[in-house]
């Protein structure tokens, strides 16, 4: 199989050293079997970007892993020196990003070690390709997808191979209005506009964890509460949906103090023009069902 | 007179202690009261049981994942590779080798050749070195906190059983273009297995799937209670309750996993016939028939409560009562509603107010349980539109998989479900249920004949077959 590089990114804030250990471990071997099996994978460069407001990681933390891992990755640490959020973290990185693909993953996932071999396959069997999502477990994403063929209407990047083109091509996250939630089904929408297939790989799964409560359902955390809500508005605005986004507004006002703060946030930005241009006018590409990003299947 | 007679020689609890020790042995017994075992240098915490065929390779590979993401790595692996064939063993070998380093020395394989399914998990318990022990299925899925939560547990309950708490989830088992097996999750969680340990109520039929449990060694070791290789099916059930009438179960609420429900793919319940799985379930219930029993402090007030006829001491597991809205979708396109419980003289009330997201309600299912032999009489719902219009005159008689019987609605089957359909769909603001409920089946029912319950099926569905035929005969517009 030809050849290929890879450069994996991811934010960090505020982690246990413990967990990324664990996922440069779990790296480690994936490419590790890539490389034994034949596959295009045979060494990857990792990216820390740090957003914390210390450093977690030290010279010798950093060091001791490339050490460890160095056969067959080798880490760089950046210290942002402020909260970057996950969007504009990793654009900040990408800039120099000459590898034929980008892994955009959170900093706690552990790869399954077939993860690469998985991930590149829909680019070698289908055409046009823009993204492919890896399978998050034990927590299944419930969005609709082909198992067929994988196709999906947008991906979720907690774990996600993209070629570096087609995130050069368009600019990347969207990081002056999504922070740190919903700049992935935004980004995804945006690679399907530009003629690209999202897909999702459910054979390449990775470890992500999340905890249920005791009704079964996910505990979202606060900021995840606040910042889904602000992007929710801003979504709806920039991908053509003014139904929708009255709806949200007639919740919003009456709603929980996270969505309050979301709205006042919508409506300082709409006073100041802040507010992306919309786009799809004619809902070509996006997937709103009721008050989701796509259908789902349960 | 007599002083030759031993004063406490009947007494139920030098009955019980006689009892104990023809099955255990005195001295071994004499031992796990004073905890009396020592375990192996550097034993884990948890040994980890899994069963495979070899068969599940994308399963078995998710469910270490898993174990990889675990907040707590006191554990070892056993993998139980049950009559292996070389493909099965070259790729649970090659699984094992793939892991992180991280995983180095936790995992290993053991093969089993013969016998059936209960005879890998006996060879696994008599290898595992971990204080305690639980069996983790091949096609399990376990949160990261799934070791921690039995750890914590541990601390003020070492000797119990410890149980958490898990979701039940339905997959699908597909193929791909590429003809490559891929694992889709089809449903919400059901939270059918979160529910505190009952002792009573185990006895009729087991609510704990086996990762939801962690066994005390010491009660496998030392007090010989071994799985039951003559059972073919419900293996668990029985070596569950053996040792929880000695140990004791302790609970911790924690939803620690998933327990994948495979509606395509092979399982025990495919593998073998109703008629199996009666003759062993009949033969652990003789089992407990000849045990004493020790009733748990906090199982005691269901019982009182069922000697004196309440009709809540069926103890109704709410968890398991869902409502399911159908608004021209399907009912399976949204998730099922949860509705908040009351009852006074033995009437409950199931009071659902979600119905924000529904536009038009078009039908209401309630699938009060997941199991079937139980009872619902005096079914009524009372329904409220969006402005607080009484909607009840708007619905049809109820439809039921059930069987009526006098004013009762008997299920015999699993899946019990009621199904109400509204004449003109409105946007509703609340829904009360209303109803008796019974965990068993009424006698005079069992005595009616059965030919009158075939002959009015038979002709129900003769009667939904010559109607289908008509229809399509049935020249069109």
């Amino acid at each position: 199989m030809e050849h290929k590089t890879l450069r994996a990114q991811t934010i960090l804030y505020h982690n246990e050293i413990s967990g990324l250990e664990k996922s440069l471990a779990s790296l480690y071997k994936a490419v590790e079997v890539s490389a034994r099996k034949g596959g295009a994978i045979d060494f990857i460069d990792v990216y820390f970007g740090d957003a914390s407001a210390e450093p977690i990681l030290t010279d010798e933390q950093i060091a001791d892993f490339n050490r460890r891992f160095g056969k067959w990755l080798k880490v760089t640490y950046t210290f942002f020196g402020f909260n970057s959020g996950t969007s504009k973290g990793q654009n900040i990185m990408f800039k120099d990003c000459e590898t034929d693909y980008f892994m955009a993953y959170n900093p706690d996932v552990i790869v399954c070690p077939n993860y690469f071999i998985e991930m590149l396959k829909p680019y070698e069997r289908l055409e046009k390709v823009g993204l492919v999502e890896a399978k998050q477990s034990p927590l299944e994403h419930p969005k609709e997808f082909d198992a067929k063929s994988g196709i999906e209407p947008w991906g979720a990047m907690a774990c996600v191979i993209i070629p570096t083109k087609v995130y050069r091509e368009l600019g990347g996250l969207d990081e002056e209005n999504f922070f740190l939630y919903c700049d992935d089904v935004d980004f995804t929408w945006r690679v399907r506009l530009a003629g690209y297939k999202v897909v999702y790989q459910s054979r390449a799964f990775v470890y992500h964890s999340k905890h249920v409560d005791n009704d079964g359902h996910v505990v979202p955390t606060n900021a995840e509460l606040y910042y889904s809500a602000e992007a929710f508005l801003f979504m709806c605005h920039k991908w053509s949906n003014p139904e929708l986004l009255k709806k949200l507004i007639a919740i919003y006002t009456n709603g929980t103090s996270h969505q309050k703060k979301a709205l006042a946030e919508y409506y300082r930005r709409k006073e100041n023009n802040l507010l992306p241009k919309p786009l799809d006018s004619q809902h070509k590409i996006t997937s709103f069902y009721g008050f989701g990003y796509s259908k789902n299947r349960y | 007179m007599n002083n030759s007679i031993n004063p406490t020689e009947h007494s139920t609890i030098v009955s019980y202690y006689k009892e104990l020790s023809d099955i255990v042995g005195k001295e071994n017994l004499e031992r796990f009261l004073k905890g009396d075992y020592t375990y192996e240098d550097n034993a884990p915490f948890l040994s980890v049981i899994m069963r495979t065929q070899g068969h599940r390779p994308e399963a078995l590979s998710e469910v270490l994942l898993c174990l990889c993401g675990q907040s707590d790595m006191d554990f070892e692996v056993l993998i139980m590779g049950h009559n292996l064939d070389e493909v099965g063993r070259e790729s649970v070998l090659e699984i094992i080798n793939d892991l992180p380093e991280f995983m180095d020395g936790k995992v290993s394989l053991i093969e089993v050749i013969g016998g059936n399914r209960t005879t890998p998990l006996s060879r696994g318990f008599e290898a595992a070195k971990g204080r305690y022990i639980s069996i983790l299925d091949d096609d399990d899925l376990v949160f990261e906190d799934w070791v921690e939560a039995f750890h914590t547990l541990e601390k003020d309950n070492s000797g119990k059983i410890l149980h958490t708490y898990c979701v039940a989830q339905d997959w699908l088992n597909v193929k791909n273009d590429y003809d490559e097996t891929v694992l889709v999750s089809v449903s919400p969680f059901r939270t059918i297995y979160c529910t505190d340990f009952e002792l009573i109520r185990q006895l009729s039929q087991n609510y704990c799937p086996t990762f939801s449990l962690a066994f005390p060694s010491i009660a496998y070791k030392l007090l010989g209670i071994h799985f039951d290789e003559a059972l073919t099916t419900t293996e668990d059930w029985d070596f569950l309750m053996r040792t929880a009438l000695i140990c004791g179960v302790a609970d911790n609420p924690t939803i620690t996993g998933i327990y994948r429900m495979w509606i395509n793919a092979e399982n025990s319940a495919t593998l073998h016939n109703k008629k199996e799985w009666d003759k062993n379930h009949k033969y652990i219930q003789n089992k407990f028939k000849s045990s004493s029993i020790i009733v748990p402090k906090g199982d005691t007030d269901d019982i009182i409560a069922k000697s004196c006829g309440d009709v809540f001491a069926s103890k109704l597991n709410t968890n398991e009562f869902t409502i399911l809205v159908d608004d021209g979708s399907g009912f399976m396109a949204h998730r099922p509603l949860s509705p908040e419980f009351s009852g006074e003289n033995g009437i409950w009330h199931a009071r659902c107010t979600e119905f924000g997201d529904f536009d038009k309600v078009k039908s209401i299912r309630i699938d009060p349980l997941v199991s079937g032999t139980m009872t619902i009489k005096t079914f009524r719902i009372k329904a409220n539109d969006d402005n607080g219009n009484d909607v009840t005159l708007n619905i049809n008689k109820f439809r039921t998989n059930g069987v009526f019987y006098k004013d009762m609605v008997v299920f015999l089957g699993d899946d019990p479900q009621i199904r109400y359909d509204v004449k003109n769909p409105v946007k509703l603001s609340s829904v009360v249920f209303e109803f008796q409920f019974f965990y068993d089946v009424p006698v005079g029912f069992m005595r009616m004949p059965i030919l009158r319950f075939t002959i009015k099926h038979w002709a129900a569905a003769i009667f939904r077959k010559l109607r289908a035929i008509l229809r399509l005969l049935k020249p069109k517009k």
